[in-house]
């Protein structure tokens, strides 16, 4: 009777299509279950998820995930403290501003003239108080913050999982220095905001935001200097003569960049049969999408005249008529007629997200993320097929991954290694430690090679397990074990009165459900060899100069077998799988 | 001790019991003597390091108005004037140090040298130098990781370091690399006071394959740099700060402990100079050089198996530009350092600064394609027999500014 209220109470709350993971049939325990995809689809448990999870059925807290309503006090309230609450975009822009430029527009306003002179330090702050302009290293902070905190204390961790997965696929870079301020809002209005949607609206999104454009150099991508525009042709309709090329035409030729990306890193892949005319046109079609003007005085006054000549803005997205190739294009054997304007763009994007090639690339690379480095064919084949019959619908896709026997199997669990990000949020989770300032967690995950938004090439990170641990990282995941268990990484504070010392009480904590066996055997040994961390050593110190020495070593044994077991576990192999 | 534990079957048992503190080549190899293998030291100058200004033409009056604030002359204040390299090549005064080097022929300058396609970003210009497939940014390894696997001797955790703490492009690949940025926090994760010896039992039961293979080397790793003296006194020699000094510092110290390591690659930054270039150019290049000048005076014996090889992404534009500083150019200029080097000598070409002599009117064109230069270090000095794979889709000829052993 009991199951029969659940089935209804499920599909009562869930809808018709709710799920069916064969997690049994894999030999999993609906705990073992419940870890293996909160840690694939999320940061990890913390104490009372696996309860949670198991109680309600893995299907409907699945669903809950999906939904996306459930309510985010914790999180919201550290949201609110971020530097950037409550400001649009184009507000982020015009406030904070690189020292750099603060300099070149307090000289442009006449507010120094000499570089040279002395008291220009003096006069730019000035200015720079007067305008209201913020440092960039607020931004930055807020960047930061809002990534680790969500890792950590969203309740939405299926959603802050995918928003990883796709931000890396669509990559941007922090270390644009033109593409750096629109960062954290392309994470959030492109992304986040789609990751449930679909791969159509998260390229299109993607493709108009500032962020994007300046990445890839979108922006500045033009027409070619002899080359009729947009404009060229629509200013020729309304005064009903011939057309010509306007004079006006700075036009300094086309950026290939974004095209190419477009086509190798977002949507066909490399072997995705496109050739190099194919990129050649693409970028046609997307010249002249580039960003608002907003620190034109007169921006806005553009939007109204240029209507009529072609010109298009969607927010801080602008279409430049004027430095549009107006002529016609053929990718992948389909033909653009002239005149296509803004829309041809748009129709490009529509013809790659539904290519075939595109379903191949992105199931593989989805399935790579989240199951496996080489995933069974057989789940390949069913993730693209259904990426083509729901054309691109990403919930379905996510569905039918976790509803995939391959999902759950043996090969799958606990197979790969934590990228140091997972490893960190995944022990701040466990360890319910409080995370107070980014600064030092994000150096650590430097360390352990893992910048933050800052990988290099456009391609992201790689899902490699190899890329993860090389030897000059894995003895860095072991101190950054040593010194979180210890206390001592600025920033994150664990409450050590609250967490027990018992082994088996931390391995419930951090390896739930896992082996501890091999782990155990010699603990005290083990736990001996560990070495005596900051805390540890001052501690010692100052009881010494005040004669307490021994007071220490029996109050605070339970302190110290605490952080060494947690520290061995942290570092332990177990600990860097998942 | 629990170091032998891990020495167990592995080919670094020899060498690894040099643990000495006397910085002699080939001390405490007690029963092998390491071969006198090639070793290759590369330094990356990330952000187009300006080749005009390194070694500037000193016949072409053009540049004192194409580029005012940033030409230098022969007569000049002391450390502001050029040094006359022959008739037609001065080095920038803080290059200073690569002076004498250039005299006693162990200084090759390889001008108007890059990559043969025209890239104005800097992540895909390093890129495409690092894998050695300019045009091509989806190619999976790089050239350092190819060569490793044609062959180079050596075993052992040192066998290819990067010091870097995210593993550089040019090492991607199957073959096993140490990405470390700092050797010392590696060295102190293996002493007593770190933690590797906590976790050795552990990753050496581990079943999966990829953890306990890499947590047995990184420990060894760390264990062996712990027994060595990474801050010892360089025998008189005194670095410049900075990171690039350090890390030359400490492959110094690694190499004369007696470990085996075939090449290295360290980062150099600083090199973006658009604006106000004069200054920052003066700084980054002294630190720079005397920082090669004094590894170079540190190795000691060990300059005869050792090449250092600097290379750079792209130069910058032959036109100064509104912020008396340089933008992204492509021609520009590696160094080759070593006692087999042709030295003494400006290999590659810088044509008169006419417009219509420069890449689209504004840069130094690129005449020498950088895999001439690259190609001409794995055959000669590197001795490695040259095989196609290395440089996929190029068919160009080495450059022979190497003496062969």
């Amino acid at each position: 009777m009991n199951s029969i209220l659940q089935l209804c109470l499920v599909a009562f709350l869930t809808g018709p299509t709710t799920p069916v993971f064969p997690y049994e049939e894999a030999g999993l325990s609906d705990r073992r279950a419940a870890v293996h995809l909160l840690d694939r689809f999320g940061f990890g448990p913390r104490p009372g998820d696996l309860d949670a999870m198991t109680r309600m059925g893995l299907e409907t807290w699945f669903m809950r995930q999906l939904q996306g309503s459930l309510p985010d006090v914790a999180l919201e309230r550290r949201l609110s403290q971020l530097n950037t609450h409550g400001m649009s975009l184009a507000e982020i822009a015009k406030t904070f501003i690189p020292g750099a430029r603060v300099a070149r527009l307090a000289r442009e306003a006449g507010v120094i003239d000499d570089p040279r002179e002395r008291d220009n330090l003096a006069k730019i702050a000035a200015f720079r108080r007067e305008k209201g302009y913020r440092p960039m290293k607020d931004l930055m902070h807020d960047l930061y913050t809002q990534k680790l905190t969500r890792a950590v204390y969203s309740e939405h961790q299926v959603r802050e999982a995918l928003t990883d997965f796709w931000f890396n696929h669509f990559y941007v870079s922090v270390n644009d220095n033109q593409a750096r301020p629109f960062v954290m809002d392309y994470e959030d209005t492109v992304i986040r905001a789609n990751v449930f949607g679909s791969f159509e609206a998260m390229l299109t999104a993607g493709a108009k935001h500032p962020a994007m454009l300046f990445y890839l150099d979108n922006n500045a991508s033009t027409a070619n200097p002899d080359v009729l525009t947009t404009m060229d042709t629509n200013r020729s309709m309304r005064s009903k003569q011939p057309r010509r090329k306007s004079k006006a035409g700075q036009n300094r030729g086309i950026n290939e960049n974004y095209a190419r990306e477009l086509l190798e890193l977002h949507t066909l892949g490399v072997d995705g049969g496109y050739t190099q005319q194919d990129i050649k046109e693409a970028a046609r079609i997307l010249t002249g999408w580039s960003i608002f003007p907003i620190q034109w005085p007169n921006a806005d006054r553009l939007k109204q005249r240029g209507r009529k000549l072609g010109f298009v803005s969607e927010g801080l997205f602008f279409f430049r008529a004027n430095m549009h190739d107006a002529g016609s294009k053929t990718v992948l054997g389909t033909t653009f007629k002239p005149g296509g304007g803004l829309k041809e763009g748009e129709q490009l994007l529509t013809l790659l997200a539904h290519h075939p090639s595109t379903a191949r690339f992105i199931t593989t690379k989805f399935a790579r993320r989240f199951v496996s480095e080489n995933p069974p064919a057989s789940l390949l084949t069913k993730l693209e097929h259904n990426f083509i019959a729901t054309k691109g619908d990403l919930k379905q896709l996510l569905l039918t991954l976790v509803s995939a026997p391959e999902f759950w199997a043996p090969e799958t669990v606990d197979a790969r290694i934590k990228p140091p990000l997972q490893l960190a949020a995944s022990a701040m989770r466990a360890l319910e430690a409080d995370l107070t300032w980014f600064g030092p967690m994000k150096e650590w995950l430097d360390k352990m090679g893992q910048p933050l938004y800052g990988y290099k090439a456009p391609t992201g990170f790689p899902d490699e397990d190899a890329f993860w641990i090389s030897s000059g990282n894995l003895a860095n995941r072991m101190s950054f074990a040593t010194t979180l268990a210890s206390g001592d990484i600025e920033g994150v504070i664990i409450d050590w009165a609250v967490i027990t010392s018992k082994p088996d009480a931390l391995a419930a904590r951090l390896i739930p459900e896992r082996d501890t066996s091999k782990l155990f055997t010699n603990l005290a040994e083990k736990t001996k060899r560990l070495p005596e961390s900051d805390s540890e050593r001052t501690n010692r110190m100052l009881l010494k100069e005040y004669g307490l020495e021994n007071e220490w070593i029996t109050q605070d044994a339970t302190r110290r077998n605490g952080y060494r077991t947690a520290a061995l576990i942290l570092g332990s192999p177990t600990f860097q799988r998942y | 001790m629990q170091r032998r534990h891990f020495l167990q079957g592995t080919a670094l048992g020899m060498g690894a019991w040099a643990f000495s503190r006397a910085p002699l080549q080939g001390a405490g190899a007690k029963t092998k003597r390491p071969k006198a293998a090639p070793i290759l030291v590369v330094i990356f100058q990330r952000g187009a390091m300006d080749g005009l200004a390194a070694v500037q033409p000193l016949k072409d009056h053009r540049l004192q108005s194409l580029r005012p604030d940033l030409t230098l002359s022969t007569q000049g204040p002391q450390g502001e004037a050029l040094i006359q390299l022959n008739n037609h090549f001065g080095l920038h005064p803080a290059l200073a140090p690569f002076a004498p080097l250039y005299k006693q022929k162990k200084l090759a300058i390889i001008h108007g040298t890059g990559l043969p396609v025209t890239v104005r970003s800097h992540f895909d210009a390093q890129d495409m130098m690092e894998t050695a497939t300019p045009g091509r940014k989806s190619t999976p390894t790089g050239w350092l990781n190819r060569l490793l696997a044609q062959g180079l001797p050596g075993s052992g955790p040192f066998r290819a370091l990067a010091l870097s703490s995210d593993l550089p492009r040019a090492f991607h690949g199957p073959q096993k690399v140490l990405a470390v940025e700092d050797l010392r926090s590696l060295a102190q994760t293996g002493s007593k006071q770190g933690p590797a010896a906590a976790f050795e039992a552990l990753y050496g039961e581990e079943a999966h394959q990829l953890l306990s293979k890499t947590g047995r080397e990184s420990i060894q790793a760390a264990q062996i740099l712990a027994g060595l003296d990474l801050d010892g006194a360089s025998h008189g020699i005194r670095y410049p700060r900075g990171p690039l000094a350090d890390g030359l510092k400490q492959v110094a110290r690694l190499l004369h402990s007696g470990q085996e390591m075939s090449l290295a690659l360290i980062p150099s930054t600083g090199w973006d100079t658009h604006n106000n270039q004069r200054g920052r150019f003066n700084r980054t290049a002294g630190n720079f050089a005397q920082a090669i000048d004094a590894f170079w005076q540190d190795l000691g014996a060990l300059q005869d198996r050792v090449m250092v090889l600097t290379m750079t992404e792209f130069g910058r534009t032959v036109r100064q530009n509104g912020s008396q500083g340089t933008d992204h150019g492509r021609g520009s200029v590696f160094f080759a350092l070593g006692n087999r080097v042709k030295g003494g000598k400006v290999w590659g070409q810088v044509p008169k600064l006419l417009d219509k002599n420069l890449d689209e009117g504004r840069d130094l064109p690129v005449t020498m394609d950088f895999r001439r230069v690259l190609a001409g270090v794995v055959r000669d000095h590197l001795g490695v027999a040259y095989n196609a794979s290395l440089f996929p889709g190029w068919e160009g000829r080495p450059l022979r500014f190497i003496r062969r052993s």
